[in-house]
């Protein structure tokens, strides 16, 4: 079973070379002719030996032939080696370069459910360094054993084709050196295994401890760290020591004292022909090369067995994210835009999980232009209702409307140029400042991008920096403070002018002038535009058109802030509760005065 | 070649080691001189039609044997030669992990972590190759390759070897320069991967903003063209890579067939027979690994160097703090005092603390907060000596805490700090990470203080349950609640809490604090927050700006001074009053 998965994959992967299959051809063609004129120039050689060297022949015209031939011969060998090898070396590279971004492209296919299960490193693991795996087979390991193959049999077939019974005779310890392999594959393999595993422990071990490196010292356990990453060494030492003699043993040195015993029965059976009869010494000429020839091969071949099963299970973990199953999407090529802004939501229910409700009965609408907030303590399901809108996620009951249409009717760019949507933690693409403004799309202007930049108030820290607009921003941005980011995603958010605009409050502390920006940009950002956020402090939402109150995953109230404090209910409490608080401190004030 | 020299000590430590490998390696060199000159011999016999089957059998077992001696004598230098290496690795690797153990948290800001994995792993790698590769390609290309050339002088003399050998210095130089642009070009395919692996990373984790700015293709776009790069920088490799082969055998076919026609001419003239000019031909295949080695050798040589200089520099740094001429060995058990006249940063340009003096009362609770970036957490870095200067005194019971041993330092507290860092270990082995030894009662009982024991029995292996990589995942709170857990084992005088509960909600918090500071409670804790709103409990507060003590005194003092500390407790009350009756 497991056997027969590892075949399937492997086919799988060899089926991506289909589209060069003509090229890979060609290069088999060339990889062809290369070892057929290598494994003639011998013959050349022999002839000169047999029919020249020896009965002292000198004409002129035929040694000139044969030096002119065994010149091509070498010649033709070597340009064929180079164009097969680096035609065959184009095939793979864009054959890798092929798997990696299906891989890739894939990733945005996906439901956003999936992301949140799977690690970050894994899932760029998956697409760098399992490729990178894969890799080493094309590139590497299967060119290699083709021509190993290839020279093999090229080898024994020259050797049939000059003499029968030399050929057997040097053959004979073939059986010797397979069974050699065998037992080599046999024994290295656990060892290689257990060999790799205890470096990536090793590996880890340096990590954590470079990370925790602190913790490690307020904690003093500096000794008893070091004791265990030293045994670790020491283990990985014995497997390294074993892999050596395990090489030695049965590999490159077995596979030199095959080559040796074959010269001796080569020798034996060659003078032993002598001593029946005349020979040809051109024979055992070409013979001895040949032999030098066909061994190299052989541990080649062996050495790449690792490579081919190492890329095998890579290709396994490519292939299982490959067919992650994608989310549906409808897409319609000439779809309409957003234009007013109305949204409405109507009975929505969302589970993430498929047994408790994230959102349940979920009902409202926000008129063209309106503001409306969305209050509720952590997990009571705002986020949900974003995330449903932003088509993140897929609702199971109910529908979503916007301008009157179902949500799903919308494509995905249209969609996307007409939902705005300011993140509570922004992320920074890396790129220049201006980059991260008109994030590459091409209706905006690095002119637009300024004016909206200055618009909210970003302009002021952004001229500040040593390139301005054009200072390059690392590793998401770590070189800005949470506000200024802040405030850069209020100027894409802006310049890409969105008919609603969708808000998560930033909760991050900031400084005071900062967070007069904010609330000042978050003004400008509002004006002509249907606004729905998510606030997380009361006083952001005084002016709100509609403020909903949710609980678990229910809205329980609805109103103004006017009308909801009318009310009895959550919102009235939140209000009594700060109230209550200025009256308790202000008693601790006269307390303590 | 000076890396040879710098790794002299190794050599010496391990000189009969690297004695027999040089006596095997050219044992072997001699030992393969032999065949070829047998089949000379025979074949000058065949020629002359004087050979009988002893000759046959006894030529034909003596290479049999040749080749068994060789077998031997090859595993004989490799055991020694890779062996030697493998040992290298593992003490160079043990030397930079013992370098690690002793530095301080400045020299972990200066280098980040995937610069210090690369040396832990490809210098060590590079270091490992020199003293193995180095060393056969310094031994074969030099004794093995002038032995295969004294020997063709000495079978079909200097003429014929000179006349032969004419390529070969172009080969050997060919060699050189291709490995070279090799090298350098692998390198940036390297670069390119790297490049590849970044791309993939940001579209990874910032796949939500990807979607909502509808950029997808762009990334794909960006992606396919990244891809593109690293498919060209390896075909620069490649073109290279492909270039070793055919040089050789060009090379080698000008070689032959030059030794052939001159062989051939001499054979006429008597000057030479066909047996010496067979064995003369074999010896050539014999000297194209040593030129092969020649090219590699001042590369791997060069890759050594550099990575053995990048190692030594690293391991070459001071660890910022040492223990001092350690004189006071009394208890540590008392005040803690701070007089700090200024503290800046190494390598910084901007004060981190000002002039400030301050008093944490021993069995206190007392409470320090203000603004991101006040000073707050330096405070703590400064106590627990992660910096040492000399404009900063700190005093514990009226000692200056630099004379007692950082070992006998620490011990005294228990640090708990913003970032839960967890080892990819059991809970059980995590939470005892500093107390190794203790048993499972104490480990429970830490847990439950750290209102952390209930999540843990809900995992299906309890305390057995694996974290990290290969294990669960767990929340931010959970891994903030067990590095509480961590710290409380200790049981140390001291407890510090650097933001340590800002992943945990308010009623959590104070269920931990309620549990220290159950009646009884002697020790003195420290507790750095953003959230002023468990604070009324402390015995002292203090507030900093901009690294100088702006507000200090109880909870009522501060909101009677109305203050930062007033307007931020006020706000943060409403929030929390407001949300709390939500729930």
């Amino acid at each position: 079973m497991e056997r027969h998965n590892k075949k399937k994959q492997f086919i799988r992967l060899l089926n991506y070379g289909r589209p060069y299959k003509s090229k890979l051809l060609f290069s088999l063609l060339l990889m062809l002719l290369g070892t057929g004129a290598s494994l003639y120039a011998p013959v050349i050689m022999k002839t000169f030996i047999d029919d020249h060297v020896v009965p002292r022949s000198w004409d002129s015209n035929a040694l000139l032939l044969l030096a002119i031939g065994f010149m091509g011969m070498s010649l033709i060998a070597a340009v064929m080696s180079w164009f097969e090898a680096i035609l065959f070396q184009k095939v793979a590279l864009s054959v890798v370069h092929d798997i990696r971004r299906q891989v890739f492209n894939h990733l945005f296919r996906l439901p956003m459910v999936f992301f949140d299960r799977e690690p970050v490193g894994k899932l760029v693991s998956r697409v760098t360094n399992d490729t990178e795996t894969v890799r080493d087979l094309f590139v590497q390991a299967l060119p290699d054993t083709i021509q190993g193959v290839v020279t093999i049999i090229g080898v024994i077939i020259a050797m049939f084709l000059l003499d029968v019974r030399l050929a057997l005779f040097c053959l004979g310890i073939l059986p010797v050196i397979i069974g050699c392999i065998y037992l080599y594959q046999k024994y290295s393999h656990p060892v290689f295994h257990a060999s790799r595993a205890v470096l990536s422990d090793i590996n880890t071990r340096i990590n954590e401890s470079i990370q925790g490196m602190s913790v490690i010292q307020v904690l003093r356990q500096q000794k008893r760290v070091s004791q265990q990453f030293e045994d670790t060494c020491e283990e990985y030492k014995q497997i390294q020591n074993k892999l050596v003699i395990i090489n030695g043993v049965l590999l490159r040195p077995m596979v030199h004292f095959a080559s040796m015993i074959a010269l001796a029965l080569l020798v034996g059976g060659f003078t032993g022909q002598a001593l029946n009869g005349p020979v040809e010494i051109g024979l055992l000429y070409a013979f001895i090369n040949y032999l030098d020839r066909m061994f190299e091969p052989l541990t080649h071949i062996t050495m790449q067995m690792q490579v081919w099963q190492q890329s095998v299970v890579s290709a396994e973990r490519v292939f299982l994210l490959m067919d992650e199953p994608v989310e549906h999407r409808p897409e319609h090529p000439g779809g309409k835009a957003i234009q007013q802004g109305r949204i409405e939501f109507r009975d929505v229910e969302l589970s993430y999980d498929g047994v408790n409700k994230a959102l349940d009965g979920i009902s409202f609408t926000v008129e063209p232009g309106q503001f409306v907030a969305l209050v509720g303590h952590t997990g009571s399901g705002k986020s949900s209702i974003v995330n449903l809108l932003m088509r993140f996620y897929q609702y199971q009951k109910g529908s979503v409307f916007v301008d009157d249409q179902p949500l799903s009717s919308f494509s995905e760019k249209a969609l996307r140029d007409s939902l705005g949507l300011v993140f509570q933690e922004p992320f920074v693409f890396q790129g220049s400042i201006s980059e991260n403004i008109h994030l590459g799309k091409e209706e905006i202007s690095e002119q637009q991008a300024k004016e909206a930049a200055s618009l909210v108030q970003a302009s002021g820290f952004i001229e500040q920096l040593h390139d301005g607009y054009e200072e390059k921003m690392g590793e998401r941005g770590q070189s800005l403070s949470s506000g200024e980011k802040q405030l850069l995603s209020f100027a894409r958010t802006l310049a890409q002018d969105p008919a609603i605009l969708i808000m998560d409050e930033a909760t991050a502390n900031v400084d005071s002038e900062t967070e007069l920006a904010i609330k000042q940009s978050l003004f400008t950002l509002r004006q002509s535009r249907t606004t729905l956020a998510i606030a997380h402090r009361l006083n952001t939402i005084e002016d709100a058109d509609l403020i909903l109150v949710m609980e678990r995953g229910k809205i329980v109230q609805r109103g103004t802030h006017e009308s909801l404090l009318k009310e009895t209910g959550l919102y009235q409490d939140m209000f009594k509760a700060q109230q209550d608080v200025v009256a308790e401190e202000t008693g601790a004030l006269s307390m303590a005065g | 070649m000076s890396i040879f020299w710098n790794l002299g000590w190794f050599f010496k430590k391990h000189w009969l080691r690297y004695s027999f490998c040089v006596l095997f390696l050219i044992l072997v060199s001699l030992a393969e001189l032999l065949p070829p000159w047998i089949i000379g011999e025979l074949v000058d016999e065949v020629q002359q039609d004087r050979v009988t089957f002893a000759m046959v059998l006894q030529s034909s077992l003596l290479i049999a044997f040749i080749g068994l001696a060789i077998y031997v004598l090859r595993n004989g230098w490799r055991i020694m030669l890779f062996g030697g290496a493998i040992e290298l690795g593992r003490v160079m690797r043990l030397r930079l992990f013992h370098q690690f153990t002793h530095m301080s948290p400045e020299f972990y800001q200066r280098h980040n972590t995937g610069d210090l994995m690369a040396h832990a792993t490809n210098d060590v790698k590079a270091i490992e190759m020199t003293a193995a590769e180095g060393v056969l390609t310094l031994v074969d290309s030099m004794i093995a390759g002038s032995a295969v050339i004294i020997a063709m002088i000495l079978v079909c003399g200097w003429e014929m070897t000179v006349a032969a050998l004419l390529p070969f210095p172009v080969m050997a130089w060919l060699m050189f320069t291709y490995s070279g642009l090799l090298h350098s070009r692998f390198k940036q395919a390297q670069e390119a991967f790297s490049d590849l692996n970044n791309r993939v990373q940001e579209a990874v984790s910032g796949v939500r903003a990807i979607r909502a700015h509808d950029l997808s293709s762009a990334q794909m776009q960006k992606f396919a063209h990244q891809s593109e790069s690293t498919v060209a920088a390896n075909m620069k490799v490649a073109r290279v890579d492909a270039m070793f082969d055919p040089t050789i055998s060009i090379c080698v076919g000008i070689s032959i067939l030059g030794s052939m026609g001159f062989g051939a001419w001499r054979i006429n003239s008597g000057l030479m027979t066909l047996g010496e000019l067979t064995t003369f031909t074999i010896y050539l295949g014999l000297l194209i690994w040593p030129m092969f080695a020649f090219g590699w050798l001042f590369n791997i040589v060069e890759r050594g160097n550099a990575s053995l200089n990048r190692l030594q520099s690293l391991m070459g740094e001071k660890p910022g703090v040492t223990d001092k001429e350690v004189k006071a060995t009394d208890s540590l058990d008392g005040d803690i005092r701070f007089d700090v006249k200024h503290f800046i940063y190494p390598g910084a340009d901007k004060l981190a603390l000002g002039k400030l003096e301050l008093n944490l009362k021993k069995g206190q609770f007392i409470g320090i907060c203000g603004r991101t970036g006040c000073g707050k957490s330096t405070l703590l870095r400064l106590l627990l000596r992660q910096y040492d200067d000399a404009s900063v005194t700190i005093q514990i019971n009226g000692i200056d805490h630099q004379q007692f041993s950082l070992d006998q330092l620490r011990s005294r507290f228990a640090l708990v700090s913003q970032e839960p860092f967890l080892f990819s270990a059991t809970i059980a082995e995590n939470i005892a990470f500093g107390k190794p030894f203790a048993s499972r009662e104490e480990i429970e009982r830490v847990a439950r203080l750290a209102c952390v024991h209930d999540d843990i029995v809900q995992f299906t292996e309890g305390y057995e349950t694996l974290l990290g990589e290969k294990g669960v995942n767990l929340s931010g709170g959970q891994k903030q609640r067990l590095t509480i857990a961590r710290a409380l084992l200790l049981d140390a005088e001291v407890l510090l809490f650097d933001d340590a509960f800002c992943s945990l909600d308010m009623q959590t918090e104070a269920r931990i604090l309620d549990n220290l500071m159950k009646p009884g409670n002697t020790k003195t804790i420290v507790l750095i927050t953003q959230r002023l709103t468990n604070l009324n409990r402390a015995n002292q507060i203090v507030v900093l700006d901009d690294g100088v003590i702006s507000e200090s005194g109880s909870h009522r003092d501060l909101i009677a001074e109305n203050g930062w500390y007033a307007k931020i407790f006020n706000r943060q009350a409403l929030e929390i009053k407001a949300s709390g009756i939500n729930k």
